[in-house]
């Protein structure tokens, strides 16, 4: 069924439809059929559409680089969304659709045999902490030979035909960046090379291993494992070669007096120190070039814009919540996110503005002291599992801005994370769902085998966030009014809360942590972070959680030769993953987010991203999701 | 003393105050639990242990506090700041990029402070024990009692919401423009209403003092308007004393600033200094710090110096 976001017909500029069934991508690149999270989506017509004017987007916090390679900040995401592009775009439901690529394929898959890259590794020197080090950056460490593998030795590698997976992106001819050079294979190829040693190198280096220009506009990425996520994971943001060979280490960023060049709808054109930074349409992009027709996947209507129709965005910095409802309230900004969640009602009920709400990646977790008495027996946690009320924390503290985590992956990530996620809501629901008889009859059998005395004291920890604290209460309020606990909340600063809980002795401290984190459109990072004993020490493993069975079957569902080509077998094994989660229940998922924007209606069609990061971007120009919004009003 | 060797002495003395501002403020950030760097890593699984630490390492956050301490000191030297580690700044730029801005805002408030202080001071000595002197005092009480961030945001709602009359946020305009002087009195009057209040109070009691003196007895018998007694015999002396309380208020208007910037979006050092604190920025911390620091022992010897000027039987003494 193909996706019909703008209405053929002409009529009202703007309708209100329940999110419906969508179908994908290609069937090449990515999966399909994925429900739109977006809950209530505008959608405009294109004989109604305005040109022109002026967006004015109000950020929550500063921007700490322009740069997408030096920061992964949700508040700088929207500034790169205007700038820079990549190999592949994803829409609100994560599927994967090709950009700067006109294709993006997977070539080849393989087993990568353990020490498969030893004979590639280099010596490296150990720091004080014992850690491998090197100028060049790393790749793959093997701490027990002292041998690294960095970007100088994977070409050979790749050249024996060591890799897990490789793609092939062929480019769009005629893309120009903002500075006149045209993008060409060697500009993909080489943008690798920006992310190397970068404070987010991480991200790209734990799954990317090389990337070679095949000709002018072919270029070939090979990753390190075979890897279902690959399609999403390999591509980077692609730069000209004025930043990739002049560029100091710190980026593009107007405060180093380097501006930021992409292949993006927008040219950066100032920035004044956390006030205001300033954009405007770039003349020559590529897509109002070529058509929309150059992407192979288009299916939208006649008359579609090939970009962005307003002509500039100004991003305003502002930082206190009550000052930026102000000013939207005040028609000084057309657009914001991030405001607290008693604010959206008056927006809900008010003539002139508008919420755009999209279920999100976010979510709250209660992590108990696995190693701790009496916590480390599966059936007291299973039993506070089933304590927790989740319809009530997404209702009444989050305003129905949340939605209850009956398993432990939201809809958003169902499609790679299951293989029948009705199912398996059906199948978990009964373990999650507040049932107070079946909490104390495994809370009783708990006990009375563990001969412990009750009231079971304990403390819920969190960060000093009003909701937060509000679910915290509620959820010790609920385990109190049992006769098996005794539950105190104890608040910190973020900061210190943040360095306390990642602390190496903080596990034997018998508390439970409450805290959110944001997960992504794949569904292992709903478990890894949380669950694995890698992440131990790190986010978000505070109390070693270690659940070495799991850990090898959500493994075997993203890298592995059959997780990649059998999205059925995929979908089965995270299933295992989550069934044996509400079993042993290390972690309890209370509340899925959503994003919400605020905004005036004079800034029509507006949809919000499924992560903020892309709030801004998305909500201007998508084609993925035939999403286009304008402003309606004199400029 | 001479004014000049006055002027070494007191600069002179600010050298052991800063050093010792300097290790108390290092202390108290590392004794708050948290840097960048956790927060850099608190919420993203995947910097592992190894990147943590080699971050940490690059910024000079692994050594003991003590070591931390003396090289920031050498650096600071030798004119590096440090950096801002969440943007990866260097501090100087950082801080310079931001100091007009808070000037600007801290002169505005200092103006609308004088403008509003002294004739109500004036007026409330003259007119002491009268209705106009109890209004007087209720307001000096509620410029004291109003937090700040609170008064900010009913300007902005009686103001710009109801009004029309301000923008919420600053205007896209020069810092040096009549539109940008029409925005700053919101956040002027914001900073400016609890420094007025206490001006006003010690102008009044001084005013009030002076008024009873002799030499104003001996002035009126001499036949002189009451307004030139007022204004030229008796607000010169009255404002000694004012000059001297003025100073002080340096420091309440940069801790103003503080909450006001982040109330009005104003992208100045007040705003700069709780980002820094939320993110634990030690070298931006220390940086803003001392520069306060540097700025209030500065406006205190610029009062001394005011205050001997305004009184010429006033000695330099140290």
């Amino acid at each position: 069924m193909s996706r019909r976001r703008v209405l053929e017909a002409a009529g009202a500029s703007t309708v209100v439809a329940l999110a419906g069934c969508n179908a994908g991508g290609d069937g090449e690149s990515g999966g399909g059929g994925s429900l739109d999270p977006v809950r209530e989506r505008a959608e405009v017509s294109v004989d109604e559409i305005q040109e022109g004017g002026t967006l004015r987007f109000g950020l929550g916090a500063g921007i700490d680089s322009f740069d997408p390679s030096y920061s992964t900040s949700a508040p700088s995401g929207n500034v790169h969304g205007l700038v820079y592009e990549g190999l592949i775009t994803q829409d609100a439901a994560g599927t994967v659709y090709p950009w700067l690529a006109r294709t993006w394929e997977r070539m080849d898959v393989r087993e990568v045999e353990d020490g498969a890259y030893e004979p590639y590794m280099v010596p490296a020197e150990t720091d004080d902490d014992g850690n491998l080090v090197a100028d060049d950056q790393i790749i793959i460490r093997n701490p027990e030979a002292g041998e690294v593998l960095t970007v100088n030795e994977a070409p050979d590698a790749v050249a024996d035909g060591t890799f897990g997976i490789q793609y092939r992106a062929e480019l769009h001819e005629g893309v120009t960046f903002h500075n006149g050079e045209e993008m060409t294979a060697e500009n993909v190829a080489r943008s690798y090379e920006v992310l190397e040693n970068s404070s987010i190198s991480a991200q790209t280096f734990d799954s990317f291993l090389y990337a070679e220009a095949v000709d002018d506009y072919t270029v070939d990425i090979y990753g390190q494992e075979p890897d279902a996520e690959a399609d999403s994971q390999l591509p980077t943001t692609v730069y000209p070669m004025e930043h990739i060979e002049e560029y100091p280490d710190r980026g593009a960023d107007p405060r180093n007096d380097l501006t930021p060049i992409g292949t993006g709808p927008f040219e950066f054109e100032s920035y004044e120190a956390e006030q205001r930074a300033r954009f405007s349409t770039f003349d020559d992009y590529w897509l109002d070039d070529l058509g929309l027709d150059a992407l192979e996947w288009w299916d939208g209507p006649d008359g579609f814009p090939t970009s962005p129709v307003v002509d500039e965005v100004t991003v305003a910095i502002v930082t206190d919540d009550a000052t930026r409802a102000a000013a939207l309230n005040n028609g000084e900004i057309d657009l914001t996110y991030g405001l607290t969640s008693d604010t959206y009602g008056e927006y809900r009920s008010a003539e002139d503005y508008r919420l755009s709400v999209t279920n999100a990646g976010a979510y709250n977790f209660l992590q108990y002291p696995v190693t701790v008495s009496p916590w480390d027996d599966e059936r007291v946690r299973r039993g506070v599992n089933q304590l927790l009320p989740r319809a009530q924390i997404a209702e009444n503290i989050y305003n129905g801005y949340r939605n209850p985590a009956y398993t432990p992956l939201p809809e958003l990530a169902a499609d790679e994370g299951s293989a029948d996620y009705d199912a398996l809501v059906e199948e978990l629901r009964p373990q999650t769902e507040q049932d107070t008889e079946a909490a104390t009859e495994l809370l009783q059998e708990a006990v009375d085998d563990l001969g412990v005395e009750t009231p079971i004291e304990a403390t819920i920890e969190t960060n000093t966030s009003d909701d937060r604290v509000r679910e915290a209460e509620l959820i010790a309020q609920v385990m109190s009014n049992t006769e098996f606990f005794d539950v105190s909340v104890e608040t910190f600063e973020f900061t210190t809360f943040v360095q306390r809980i990642l602390g190496p002795e903080y596990y034997q401290q018998g508390n439970i942590v409450l805290i959110g984190l944001s997960g992504t459109f794949n569904p292992g990072s709903f478990y890894d972070a949380v669950n694995s004993i890698d992440n131990f020490g790190q986010c978000c493993n505070f109390q070693r959680v270690d659940t070495p069975d799991l850990n090898e079957i959500a493994t075997e569902a993203r890298f592995s030769v059959d997780a990649v080509e059998d999205p059925q077998f995929r979908g089965e094994q995270y299933d295992r993953v989550w069934r044996g989660l509400i079993e042993q229940a290390p972690n309890s998922y209370t509340v899925f987010g959503t994003n919400v924007s605020a905004l005036s209606t004079d800034y029509v069609g507006h949809n919000t991203y499924t992560f903020s990061s892309g709030i801004l971007p998305y909500g201007l120009h998508d084609p993925t999701d035939q999403q286009v919004a304008y402003l309606d009003r004199e400029t | 003393m001479s004014l000049r060797r006055f002027i070494a002495v007191r600069v002179a003395a600010t050298v052991p105050i800063l050093f010792g501002v300097s290790v108390f403020t290092f202390a108290l950030v590392h004794l708050t639990p948290g840097d960048p760097i956790d927060q850099m890593v608190a919420l993203n699984p995947q910097i592992s242990a190894a990147e943590e630490a080699a971050i940490r390492a690059r910024y000079g956050l692994d050594g003991p506090v003590w070591q931390q301490y003396l090289t920031w000191m050498g650096n600071v030297l030798e004119g590096d700041l440090g950096t801002v580690i969440s943007v990866d700044q260097p501090v100087l730029p950082y801080i310079m990029a931001r100091l007009p801005e808070t000037v600007a805002l801290g002169l505005f408030g200092w103006a609308i402070a004088l403008l509003i202080a002294i004739p109500a001071g004036i007026y409330a000595a003259v007119n002491k024990d009268t209705l106009g002197d109890d209004l007087s005092r209720v307001f000096a009480l509620s410029g004291i009692s109003l937090p700040n961030f609170w008064l900010g945001l009913m300007l902005i709602l009686v103001f710009a919401l109801w009004l029309d009359l301000w923008p919420v946020l600053a205007p896209d305009r020069p810092l040096l423009s009549p539109a940008m002087l029409w925005y700053l009195v919101l956040p002027g009057v914001t900073i400016g209403t609890a420094s007025s209040a206490t001006l006003m109070r010690v102008m009044r009691s001084s005013m009030a003092e002076e008024l009873n003196k002799e030499y104003v007895t001996a002035a009126r018998a001499k036949g002189l308007p009451e307004r030139t007694v007022v204004l030229k015999h008796v607000l010169r002396n009255s404002l000694i004393s004012v000059t001297t309380i003025a100073a002080f208020l340096t420091a309440s208007i940069f801790a103003g600033a503080v909450v006001v910037e982040q109330v009005f979006a104003w992208p100045g050092l007040g705003r700069a200094f709780v980002g820094a604190i939320v993110g634990r920025e030690v070298d931006l911390i220390m940086a803003i710090t001392l520069f306060t620091g540097v700025t209030i022992i500065l406006a205190n010897l610029l009062a001394d110096i005011v205050y001997a000027l305004l009184d010429p039987r006033i000695r330099y003494d140290t």
